[in-house]
């Protein structure tokens, strides 16, 4: 569950008795709309196994297993704006896991609808602010050596 | 009447191979009318230019040769009908642009050819023509079903699943009864015998450490199998004539390859469709929506243990304007909405040459299937086994169902394509055959029809026919109650499938577009280099050789996809590789070349001359000991021949 190196234990050092683990899975968002349903894809950390990934969902999450499939993505090559050389983008570690047939999982929506009007309304709220902020600069562009609290 | 006359365009002719490229230059046995696969337009080319002398066509000016003709106008009168026959407006085809309008021909052209081809073997080699390499395949086998991939099978070769219990009713006939219970006293003790020496006695594969579960499994069925079709054989056939006269194949290789549209496009061919609106020729691909679907080539390797051949095709069991065979669009849309990879259809990364092989030769007469056994080891192979969900009792027939679809459909397509029927243009009457899946102790029953194969891009949403299956759960052979008998369903199910008595098609003719065998053509040259080629591909020869790496795809290295071909930070280096070359030029695309066909008759120069050589030598030293034997009878001395210097 961890491809952490550990110090060699000798007399006299403290005894470590907690390991944790340092892989994680990270849940991605489905790329076809009519995706089936009993399936879920997962950006992995990439020194994990199947067996790992089936173990780490089934024993801290509880979620049934029946078959998972990995492989390694190629990172992308981009050129770098304004110097023009190539770069490329670390690989990455794909994990499609099948639930059973009876389960059903939906991706969950981050976005509803709620939260978007919130944001709106901030937003708007901050080019009122700026408008007002540009219209007391255009009057007082001919007094630019008066204190702020004068004005 | 002016049309215009298409120049062939240039094609990369090596020397190693003859210079050869399209079957329809040489063929005039194997191909009743030549298409020209270069002709783009959807007239025959007539050229007025034809009796013209060139003297001539260089007095006359521009407009003049054009339209001027030294005879004055011709009556073409073949063409010539009292009424105008115009021809059909498709819908669909009628807002086509004409780049699209084009490809379709040509498409069309193709299927044409191999419909015209007169032997299963030209027309496999014609079905591989267009391609250099071979195809991009999904490549399905028997040897794992993935959980819940039935929703796949099912629409990969569109069967509709009448029942899973039940046989079709021809099976429960009167006839068919009082026959089974005649022959089933015969036939119980023999197959008791049989089982109790194949399950008791050990073997040595089963100490064997290095075979594993599936293996032995698969062995053991396999000599299970043999040993019943031999006592039944023995015991029916001395009364039964169509199975006097029947063949047995004992684990046939059985191969079929199918087109199938309406597949989900990868990502990779999404962002090339994205890119499209920047291109300069974005008017020919304009139609081209990002999620349109696309067509995918699959291929059936396969063998079964055992499989039974007669002459006449086994009855239908429905007939084929029954409503169960009219597609529902429910379960078949026109576009599956998966990715089949999901399902474990893994794409290959090598090509494959598309192969057809029913389990025999072409000459064979005994060319419908009876009867197929197959084994179930694939329930034991693999992660499934550990897998409680995987290796529940649903899961299982769930497989097995799919697995039956599959091996049929693939048999079943290879039959109907060595009767002269390929996908393009679809079959006219059905076929059906009889499968059974077993263990030596487990067994199973399925019977398939099949309707269609019609199943690639163009005519995937106008095919409104489906194929069907009828199927039973696995039983036991051992009755349930009384482990000392047998059961009788299994044994009953057993013989009416050898039983159901095979009968010759209702049509005329059983093969319209199978006009000669590849034996009877009298050209040598003609008859050698489609066999020859026709071998080479099905075997996939330029795979299966390490050292002829000059007949395989050309390789880009990864410097070059980086650094030339998806970013251009080379733009002063000569352009030499293949890749470079202008769109359209030959040699740019190899995998898209046409085959070139390989003359095993083909002699090179400097064999010519050697064999001239040789030959003259040969008459030389004839005529001088002919003039030694005269010369003695007139007392002159022979010449001396050769020999070292002294």
């Amino acid at each position: 569950m961890s491809s952490r190196l550990y110090p060699i234990f000798q007399k006299g050092n403290p005894q470590m008795r907690v390991f944790l683990p340092n892989f994680w899975m990270k849940m991605v968002r489905p790329q076809i709309d009519n995706a089936p349903k009993n399936k879920v894809q997962f950006v992995v950390h990439p020194g994990m196994s199947q067996f790992d990934v089936k173990s780490y969902l089934e024993k801290i999450y509880e979620v049934p297993v029946v078959h998972v499939r990995t492989y390694i993505q190629e990172g992308r090559y981009r050129r770098v704006p304004q110097k023009g050389y190539i770069v490329k983008d670390d690989d990455y570690k794909v994990a499609f896991v099948t639930l059973p047939k009876d389960t059903t999982f939906e991706f969950p929506n981050i976005f509803p609808e709620e939260k978007a009007q919130e944001v709106e309304n901030e937003e708007k709220h901050m080019d009122i602010l700026k408008e007002n902020f540009k219209k007391h600069q255009q009057r007082n562009r001919l007094r630019p050596d008066v204190p702020g609290w004068f004005l | 009447m002016f049309c215009r006359s298409v120049t062939s365009k240039l094609r990369c002719d090596r020397r190693r191979c003859c210079p050869i490229t399209s079957t329809s230059t040489v063929l005039s046995q194997g191909v009743q009318q030549v298409t020209n696969r270069n002709s783009s337009t959807l007239t025959t080319p007539t050229s007025p230019f034809m009796n013209m002398s060139p003297f001539l066509m260089q007095r006359r000016g521009r407009s003049q040769t054009r339209f001027a003709y030294p005879e004055g106008m011709k009556a073409y009168e073949d063409d010539w009908t009292e009424e105008a026959e115009y021809p059909e407006i498709d819908p669909e085809i009628h807002t086509w642009n004409e780049y699209r309008r084009k490809r379709l021909q040509d498409e069309l052209d193709f299927h044409m050819k191999i419909r015209k081809a007169t032997c299963p073997e030209a027309k496999n080699l014609e079905l591989n023509m267009p391609k250099q390499f071979g195809y991009k395949v999904f490549r399905i086998t028997e040897d794992t079903f993935d959980y819940d991939s039935l929703a796949a099978y099912k629409f990969v070769t569109r069967t509709h699943i009448a029942s899973n219990t039940q046989l079709p009713s021809q099976y429960s006939a009167p006839v068919l009864e009082e026959q089974v219970k005649h022959y089933l006293e015969k036939v119980k003790k023999p197959i008791w015998d049989v089982l109790q020496f194949e399950l008791n006695t050990p073997r040595s594969c089963e100490s064997d450490f290095n075979e594993f579960p599936h293996t032995i499994d698969l062995k053991k069925s396999q000599s299970i199998i043999s040993q019943i079709n031999r006592v039944i054989l023995t015991v029916l056939g001395q009364e039964i004539e169509h199975l006097k006269d029947s063949q047995v194949d004992s684990q046939p290789n059985i191969e079929a390859f199918w087109q199938m549209g309406g597949l989900e496009p990868s990502f990779r061919r999404r962002n090339q469709r994205k890119g499209n609106e920047k291109k300069k020729t974005y008017y020919k691909l304009k139609d081209i929506k990002i999620d349109d679907p696309v067509e995918g080539h699959l291929h059936y390797i396969g063998s079964p243990l055992l499989q039974v051949r007669c002459k006449d095709p086994p009855k239908n069991f429905v007939s084929p304007t029954d409503p169960v065979c009219s597609r529902s669009h429910e379960e078949f849309p026109d576009r599956f909405p998966h990715f089949l990879e999901a399902y474990g259809f893994r794409f290959a990364e090598n090509s494959r040459f598309a192969s057809i092989i029913p389990g025999h030769w072409s000459g064979d007469l005994h060319r419908c299937n009876l009867l197929a056994y197959h084994g179930r080891s694939h329930l034991l192979a693999g992660e499934r086994v550990d897998n409680k969900y995987w290796s529940a009792t649903e899961e299982n027939e769930e497989a097995l169902c799919s697995q039956a679809m599959l091996v049929s459909f693939g048999r079943l397509l290879s039959q109907a394509f060595y009767h002269g029927f390929d996908q393009f243009g679809d079959l006219e009457y059905p076929f059906s055959t009889q499968t059974v899946i077993t263990n030596g102790l487990d067994w199973s029953f399925f019977a398939y029809q099949l309707n269609t194969i019609k199943f690639h891009r163009l005519a995937l949403a106008k095919n409104q026919k489906q194929n069907v299956m009828w199927g039973t759960q696995s039983e036991s052979i051992f009755d349930k109650e009384n482990p000392n008998e047998l059961n009788v369903n299994v044994l009953g199910n057993i013989l009416k499938f050898y039983l159901n008595t095979p009968v010759p098609v209702d049509v005329e003719n059983a093969t319209p577009y199978l006009t000669s065998r590849i034996q009877d053509w009298d050209d040598d040259k003609e008859r050698v280099l489609t066999f020859f080629n026709f071998r080479e591909q099905v075997c996939q020869r330029i795979y299966r050789t390490d050292n002829l790496l000059k007949f395989r795809p050309p390789e880009m290295y990864e410097y070059e996809k980086i650094y030339k071909f998806y970013f251009n930070t080379m733009p002063i280096e000569p352009r030499r590789r293949f890749f470079e070359l202008p769109s359209g030029f030959p040699g740019s695309q190899p995998w898209n070349e046409p085959y070139k066909l390989k003359d095993p008759l083909y002699e090179s120069k400097g064999i010519v001359r050697l064999k001239a050589e040789v030959a003259a030598r040969k008459e030389k030293e004839a005529i001088e000991a002919a003039k030694a034997a005269d010369g003695l009878k007139f007392g002159v001395a022979p010449a001396k021949s050769g020999g070292r210097r002294r």
